[in-house]
């Protein structure tokens, strides 16, 4: 028989934190209704069987099954379970229909010659499901012997002159039995509304006092870090005095040390003549002490003491059994509280920092603006964004990038009013509140204090590294949403102003984001309504400066904006998803002019730039293979150029595909070599065959010594790993020359072409053929 | 307790089950149309189930049937809706016949006053099927019988965890079906014992939403207070407005299991409701309870379920017939009852296989644990 149950998500969410608990709750509500010894133990056994998922449970007591479910009526296994109850056989039992199945089995405590056993046909019974069942024998026991007692008074009832006495006691036993319960739902509730671990201690507290009546109830709990320390974790009815003696106590003192030590109940009458008492707490008054244990995951975690004030005062049996229960209680919903503690907190606050997350931030945020509304102040915000995190990210790991963000929140904490809250909003962003501002100057100097504080250079795994930020600021009275958005418009105008400065928001910056937004719904059209352009720019050998080639550049003319170079758009591109339509684009075209040109100059390459995005698309491989297959192009005239920075993912997928490339027959470049990290590192790893030496070493060469070295070592890598290096950006005729004298020997920039349409280009190489030369007039 | 055995034929027949529905003004004529359909002159019937509308002539319909297949044991209720295989139609009469080789039943009508009890009773006549490797409890309850809950716990403490327990309550203002006896406030068990495997499955498909409640108090099978205030007013406040099924309010609560799994219970409002704000739900107390809620989508995923779940129950075998228990309540969850039927029709269609289903009032469905009522839950039973 197969059957998958209806389970949902939120089971997880809500689920093992507060079910043991509930379930207690629940089983003790059952049995406590029942009216009689033999309908509580068959409640009993029926309700544990249900809450633990199991077809079968029994209560043996004195050699014989006293209630069962599970097995048919005129078949249970009573030598079994009675064999089973006393440990002997091989620890299982029968369940029908499924075969022998380990039985759990658990002494009633108090109760003589009394176990639980229960067995189901499903996985074993785990850790925190032995808890419960242990905290559900305990209510059984109490609950019999309860009912016991009050059976036994009914009996004596019949005595009419003691008939008012025991009516009495009767009604006190059910009421008691009664307070149990509430005091647990109590504590239930305040776990199922999510109150804070230290409310619910409280309530604990509160609700032990309560249950028996007595002066002083504490919970003390084992110290983590000290292991041999007990901690006041809440407490009631005590002064001042005594707690500061009782805050922080040896394990091995004391009544309640002992209850831990010896994981019992511990209980102490004449209390300031008892070896366990504590001077300070007979000085308090107290007459006599109780102390359950109070366990976490089946561990003693710490203890549960009634002290009382009241002279003579003497635990009866059945409070000292409430008081065990209760403990029993306590321990599952600590367990609980503790629980959605760390998960409330951990949905609320950024893993790696331990900031308040965006969803935190955002709801302080809102109190703080009505609050501010009210007192007729402006609350501001701080949003950061780190310069260029992602290449420290990229080139020294995640780790070193993890510790540099731990730095960094550090710093921001560091550099706040007491009152300012700073939250991490996701990857390199944070943010800061600030309350109660009289004026954006507040905000621009505390915003100017972080900027210092990040200044100083940050140690990860030994190198120095130099983090900028920049900082967008909004102060306001608006919604939380928009002040954020506000802020993170600031921020943006920041980047692009430079890096490493701050902007305070201002209206007309809105204008800005709108156009943005509406330049990214027209890309997305750009290429059904053919507004996108290929550019060519020639790529010349050096030693003739003859044709050798040419790079594809996207360009896009806009209807009303005229034509757009690629740094207006591609970045949008990228964001949007776009790019990946855009770069099959441009391939196309590329191919096919490519092919035609060919005839021409049959020697000639053209590249053409692939994005991240696009070597991230699964489809590139057949992409590429369709572009060349449409143009007729062969592969060897196709040179793909990748960033650094897209080498530097360096995932086993990125390595495949550039192998599927490869194997096409198109060769790799990597673009703007020498502005990213670890060079070497990857170009081992890499089937790249061309590097392009960046603009920026070729602006170099003419400046000293040094640009003419770090440009060598360029083309000298190159050359000692049997690459081809081309270098862009020339615009003079030396840097034509020197790099031709390191032993570069392609080369492309203004100096010999401008980027232009392919209609313009064949109109400057003319019918020249490949051997073409490309003596400029900017070079004459 | 009255027991019919099915009879030894002298030459094994494999085992099978078909299906016939009729409708008409004329009961009689519809009732044997169905009978005959579903038995279609195949040799040794073993087991008749009877599903009619509650507001039908019962009486002459269950005799129609009856005398189609003479002391064949037949059973079955009267429901709010009766479907099969590309059908469903609130006045249709259907008929599964189970026979062949291999299949034995016996049937227990009980009077359910005391229902624990009746459970106990109606569960008894598994022991004459007790002797076949493969057995089943079929319990069909009259709506007007209280404490399902305990009706089903009843009958699994006389049968035990190895036989497992389907069935369903009549529509309102039902009947259950034995022979040509229409019974009202009771319960007939029906044990299947075969020589080939059983599936059941079952899903709701609903799931939690928003914060859970703590059950504070109830009594006699309602609750009386959620969160310590009267249980219609917080439920008023999280929903807006109690939404309406059929002539009451009614909202669905579900309880949470180690699991994961969520057991789905009916809140019912009432007479007494507008009086105290109680709802009629079998919840015990100190329970935390969760406001569920579902689409047609996952209502309709989980029809498609349960029934895989069924027909995976059997192993590889071939399934002879299929019966599936549906909720009334699910019909809200679907939006128009033309959606269930659809739903019904479709997801339940598995070709070849003779169905036959209704809506009911409350399911049952035992395969593990010791819990088998369900709420707002479609039941499948696959035979092989």
């Amino acid at each position: 028989m197969s059957q998958m149950p209806d389970s949902h998500p939120g089971a997880e969410r809500n689920g093992p934190a507060r079910w043991a608990a509930q379930q207690l709750t629940e089983f003790l509500a059952t049995v406590s209704r029942a009216a009689d010894e033999a309908e509580a133990a068959q409640l009993g056994v029926e309700r544990v069987a249900e809450i633990v998922d199991a077809e079968c449970a029994a209560l043996v007591r004195h050699g014989a099954v006293f209630a069962s479910i599970g097995w048919p009526r005129f078949e249970v296994p009573e030598r079994e379970l009675v064999a089973a109850a006393h440990g002997h056989g091989d620890g299982t039992v029968v369940v029908p229909g499924a075969g022998p199945r380990p039985a759990v089995v658990l002494r009633l405590e108090g109760e003589d010659g009394a176990y639980l056993v229960v067995a189901r046909a499903s996985s074993p019974m785990a850790g925190e499901e032995e808890s419960l069942l242990h905290g559900m024998a305990r209510g059984l026991a109490l609950t019999t012997r309860l009912l016991r007692t009050i059976s036994a008074e009914r009996t004596l009832r019949s005595q009419a002159d003691r008939q008012a006495a025991e009516n009495v006691r009767l009604l006190d036993t059910l009421r008691m039995r009664q307070r149990v319960l509430e005091a647990m739902a109590r504590i239930q509730r305040a776990i199922s509304r999510r109150e804070p671990l230290q409310a619910v201690l409280e309530i604990i507290v509160a609700a032990a006092g309560e249950l028996l009546g007595d002066d002083a109830p504490a919970l003390l709990l084992v110290d983590p870090e000290e292991p041999e320390v007990l901690r006041l974790a809440a407490v009631r009815g005590f002064s001042d005095t005594v707690l500061e003696t009782i805050r922080r106590r040896p394990i091995t003192e004391g009544a309640s040390g002992r209850s831990v030590v010896e994981d019992r109940l511990v209980v102490v009458e004449d209390y300031a003549h008892h070896a366990d008492a504590l001077p300070g707490l007979v000085v308090e008054g107290v007459q006599a002490a109780m102390a359950a244990p109070v366990h976490e995951d089946g561990k003693v975690i710490g203890t549960l003491v009634l002290s009382s004030m009241r002279a003579g005062r003497v635990f009866s049996r059945a409070e000292q059994d409430m008081l065990l229960s209760f403990a029993e209680h306590a321990s599952l919903a600590l367990t609980d509280a503790r629980r959605v503690d760390t998960m409330l907190h951990q949905a609320l606050h950024d893993a790696l920092t331990g900031l308040p997350n965006r969803a935190l931030f955002t709801d302080r945020l809102g109190h703080a603006l009505t609050q501010g509304r009210r007192r007729g102040t402006s609350c501001g915000v701080i949003f950061l964004d780190l310069d260029r995190f992602k290449t420290v990210n990229d080139s020294l790991g995640h780790a070193a990038g993890d510790e540099l963000l731990v730095s960094v929140a550090r710093r921001i904490d560091e550099s706040l009013r007491s009152a300012d809250t700073a939250a991490r909003l996701g990857g390199d962003e944070f943010a800061v509140l600030l309350e109660d501002l009289g004026g954006v100057g507040e905000a621009e100097l505390v915003a100017g204090r972080i900027a210092e504080a990040l200044r100083e250079p940050v140690v990860v795994r030994g190198r120095e590294i130099a983090v900028a930020a920049s900082i967008g600021i909004a102060v306001g009275r608006v919604a939380a949403s928009e002040l954020l958005r506000q802020a993170d418009v600031a921020m943006y105008r920041a980047k692009a102003e430079g890096k490493g400065r701050h902007v305070v928001f201002e209206d007309s910056m809105q204008d800005e984001v709108v156009e943005r937004l509406e330049l990214e719904g027209e890309l997305l059209r750009a290429i059904e309504r053919d507004e996108i352009e290929v550019h060519y720019q020639p790529v010349i050998a050096l030693d003739g400066q003859t044709l050798a080639g040419f790079e594809a550049l996207v360009r896009w003319r806009h209807r009303v904006r005229g034509l757009m170079p690629p740094m207006q758009f591609i970045g949008l591109a990228e964001e949007n998803g776009s790019i990946v339509a855009l770069g099959r684009h441009v391939l196309r075209v590329a191919c096919r002019q490519a092919a035609e040109w060919l005839e021409e100059f049959p020697q000639a390459i053209m590249t053409v730039n692939l994005s991240g995005r696009q070597l991230e698309d699964p489809n590139i491989v057949a992409d590429v293979a369709a572009a060349l297959a449409d143009s007729g192009l062969p592969a060897r005239a196709l040179v793909l150029e990748i960033t650094e920075t897209v080498l530097m993912h360096d995932t086993e997928a990125t390595i495949a595909r550039m192998q599927a490339l490869k194997a096409l027959g198109v060769r790799l470049a990597v673009d703007d070599f020498g502005t990213g990290y670890s060079s070497l590192r990857y170009l081992r790893r890499f089937p790249v065959d061309i590097l392009k030496m960046a603009k920026p070493f070729v602006d170099g060469l003419d400046a000293d010594e040094e640009g003419r070295a770090l440009a060598r070592a360029i083309v000298e890598l190159a050359s000692s790993l049997k690459l081809s290096c081309i270098a862009e950006g020339i615009e003079l005729p030396a840097q034509a020359l020197l790099l031709h004298e390191l032993g570069c020997a392609l080369g492309q920039g203004f100096h010999f072409a401008r980027p232009m349409t392919a209609a313009a280009l064949d109109e400057l190489i003319g019918d020249g053929g490949d051997g073409r030369t490309f003596a400029l007039p900017s070079a004459a | 307790m009255d027991r019919a055995v099915s009879g030894i034929a002298p030459a094994r027949t494999a085992r099978w089950g078909g299906v016939g529905h009729g409708a008409g003004p004329d009961p009689v004529a519809a009732g044997a149309t169905a009978a005959q359909a579903a038995i279609d002159g195949r040799e040794n019937p073993g087991l008749l189930l009877v599903f009619a509308p509650c507001e039908a002539d019962l009486p002459a319909i269950l005799g129609a049937v009856a005398d189609v297949a003479p002391g064949v044991p037949l059973a079955g209720c009267a429901a709010d809706g009766q479907f099969t295989a590309g059908l469903m139609r609130r006045d249709a009469i259907v008929v599964l016949a189970l026979g062949g080789d291999g299949l034995e039943v016996s049937l227990a009508p009980v009077d359910a006053h005391d229902p624990r009890d009746a459970g106990a009773r109606a569960a008894a006549c598994v022991g004459d099927v007790a002797h076949l490797p493969h057995r089943l409890l079929l319990l069909f309850a009259d709506e007007a019988v209280h404490g399902h809950a305990d009706l089903v716990r009843g009958a699994y403490s006389v049968v035990g965890a190895g036989v497992p327990i389907a069935g369903g309550v009549s529509g309102p203002d039902g009947a259950v079906f034995h022979g040509r006896s229409v019974l009202r406030g009771a319960v007939v068990g029906v044990a299947i014992g075969s020589e080939g495997p059983i599936g059941i499955g079952y899903r709701h498909g609903l799931r939690p939403i928003g914060e859970p409640m703590l059950v504070t108090r109830v009594a006699d099978g309602r609750i009386l207070a959620l969160d310590e205030r009267p249980a219609a007013d917080v439920l008023e406040e999280r929903l807006g407005t109690l939404p309406w099924i059929g002539a009451h309010p009614k909202v669905h609560l579900g309880l949470q299991r180690r699991t994961g799994e969520w057991r789905v219970r009916v809140a019912a409002g009432d007479d007494r409701t507008v009086e105290d704000r109680s709802l009629q739900c079998p919840l015990p107390d100190g329970a935390l309870v969760w406001v569920m809620d579902g689409d047609v989508e996952a209502a309709t995923r989980a029809a498609e379920d349960a029934c895989t779940d069924a027909l995976d129950g059997l192993g590889g075998a071939m399934p002879r017939a299929l019966l599936a228990f549906d909720c009334i309540a699910r019909r809200a969850l679907l939006e128009s009852e033309a959606a269930l039927d659809e739903v019904a029709v479709s997801y339940l269609d598995v070709g070849p296989v003779p169905l036959a289903g209704i809506h009911t009032a409350g399911e049952f469905a035992r395969t593990h644990g010791i819990t088998g009522l369900h709420h707002c839950t479609i039941v499948v039973v696959a035979v092989a």
